[in-house]
């Protein structure tokens, strides 16, 4: 399939309360274009966060579908991200493959991850 | 924050089937340095689907989050599909902003949709255009 672009759409009851942690918290980019609850992850990557009837409460099947934020410097954005009163249920839990994780909640308690790569850290 | 790449991780109990439909049904591009179960969605962005040990049968809330992929002939990529057996919810929903959109289920069941914008269809830039004149 020829994708032109792809998005990701986060639904809750409380599309405001997840946009402004999105937005104020995690401090991801706006998307002018689609406007209200809408971040540029990266070129051609969108999350968008809106309602739907079918959505209530916290979910209910997290580990289901987990959102991976690769960063550079792991340690400095989950300090920025608790003193903020952000909750981590992993911290720092080294994978494998050289990744350490850092597993954290977003307000409907949806998995949201960071991810630093060590390549020197693979085995 | 800014972030170098991004994953969207979908997890499974039946990783092989779920593989075999993004790869051989949906057709994604496959990003063999990951390995297997990883597809490029995006220039440095993948979707990789794998176990996770409390993720059993089919998917609970599948409306929880949505997996749009945004193509230019919304027909023909449903009719490929269709022809495979993939099991469709919602044709061809029009969406007031100019989106085409129609849902199908993955092997877990979870939402999946292909979306097309169609300008002609966007009413928002109308309802603009009549609050201009009045």
């Amino acid at each position: 399939m020829k994708t032109q672009s792809f998005l990701l759409n986060i639904t809750s009851e409380d599309p405001a309360r997840m946009a402004a942690f999105y937005g104020d918290v995690m401090k991801l980019s706006p998307n002018p274009v689609i406007g209200e609850g809408a971040f540029d992850l990266l070129p051609g990557l969108t999350l968008h966060i809106d309602g739907h009837s079918s959505t209530h409460g916290m979910a209910k099947e997290p580990q289901r579908m987990m959102l991976d934020f690769f960063v550079d410097d792991l340690a400095s954005e989950q300090a920025r991200l608790k003193s903020k009163g952000v909750q981590f249920i992993r911290e720092a839990g080294k994978e494998e493959w050289g990744g350490v994780i850092s597993t954290f909640l977003d307000p409907d308690g949806n998995y949201c991850q960071l991810i630093e790569f060590n390549a020197e850290e693979a085995h | 924050m800014k972030t170098t790449s991004f994953v969207v991780n979908v997890t499974s109990d039946q990783t092989e089937a779920m593989i075999a439909f993004y790869r051989d049904v949906v057709q994604l591009a496959p990003s063999p340095n990951i390995g297997e179960g990883a597809f490029e969605i995006a220039p440095g962005s993948t979707f990789i689907i794998d176990g996770h040990s409390d993720v059993k049968g089919k998917a609970k809330e599948p409306a929880r989050v949505l997996i749009d992929f945004f193509v230019e002939d919304l027909a023909v990529e449903q009719a490929r599909l269709k022809a495979k057996g993939v099991k469709f919810i919602r044709e061809e929903g029009k969406e007031y902003w100019g989106g085409l959109i129609s849902t199908f289920l993955d092997p877990d069941g979870n939402y999946v949709q292909i979306i097309e914008y169609k300008p002609e269809l966007d009413t928002t830039h109308a309802t603009e255009t009549a609050e201009a004149k009045s």
